[in-house]
């Protein structure tokens, strides 16, 4: 076996899948977007703010991965977080987390179940104008992550990761 | 609301006493639409309030703030299985 240079993890850009999901949704051909396309949309802007939250774990725990042992350690803990165990526990905190914080756990935890009912409901058609609604809100949480403090991002790792701040 | 559960009864009734509180009278509610269904174990609720269409535009963070507002509105009535609340300013569409 021929070792490879080293190459840092490349998590999926958060940025990308929700452009990806407004044009979907937004320039879609004449007859606007199928009902399984805006499903997608919306389901892609969750993945994109739990991507978000995930990439921002490992770098707080890591910071950016240099080596291979680094690497490995920087993507298992990408890799952690649960769904539900994250909505859960970002729940159980929401109302004393800082401003910034509150708005990206509001967010994460009603796109997770908007994303569960778009995926999962098939007695439900879900609007475009909620993928619209929902892929600004996928905007938000990402300017919402971006804005946090080094603390406030080591307080929503621990709250994703271990249930606790 | 098109399916009945106490969850999505209690905050649709939250909605409607809150939003002109919150929005003002320059918006109102034309429709709200629930939905519930059960997946690995949990209740997953959801809700799109369709406003009313014509309306100024309602400021994105305020309609965040006001899903907050209901959060711990629903926390005092000991429910936790909070809807995923949708602000859609389009036509309702037909089925």
């Amino acid at each position: 076996m021929t070792s490879r240079q080293f190459q840092p993890p490349s998590p999926l850009n958060p940025d990308a899948l929700i452009n990806s999901a407004d044009r979907a949704v937004n320039q879609a051909p004449p007859g606007g977007p199928s009902r399984e396309e805006i499903h997608r949309a919306v389901s892609t802007s969750y993945y994109a703010v739990f991507h978000a939250i995930t990439t921002s774990n490992a770098d707080t725990r890591h910071g950016t991965p240099t080596n291979a042992a680094s690497a490995d350690a920087w993507t298992s803990t990408y890799r952690a977080m649960r769904h539900t165990f994250a909505g859960n526990s970002l729940g159980q905190h929401l109302f004393t987390l800082s401003q910034n914080a509150q708005l990206l756990a509001n967010i994460f935890i009603d796109l997770k179940n908007a994303r569960e009912t778009a995926d999962y409901d098939p007695n439900r058609t879900v609007p475009i104008g909620d993928a619209i609604y929902w892929i600004a809100n996928a905007r938000a949480a990402l300017a919402a992550l971006q804005a946090l403090t080094p603390a406030e991002r080591v307080t929503i790792s621990n709250i994703t990761l271990n249930g606790n701040p | 609301m098109n399916q009945a559960n106490s969850t999505l009864d209690t905050t649709e009734r939250l909605i409607r006493e809150q939003f002109p509180k919150h929005f003002g009278t320059r918006h109102s509610i034309d429709q709200i639409v629930g939905s519930s269904f059960n997946h690995e174990d949990r209740e997953v609720n959801y809700i799109t309030i369709h406003l009313t269409p014509g309306g100024p535009p309602l400021d994105h963070l305020e309609t965040i703030r006001f899903n907050i507002l209901l959060k711990e509105m629903l926390t005092g009535y000991d429910i936790r299985n909070w809807p995923a609340i949708a602000f859609n300013t389009q036509e309702p569409q037909v089925p």
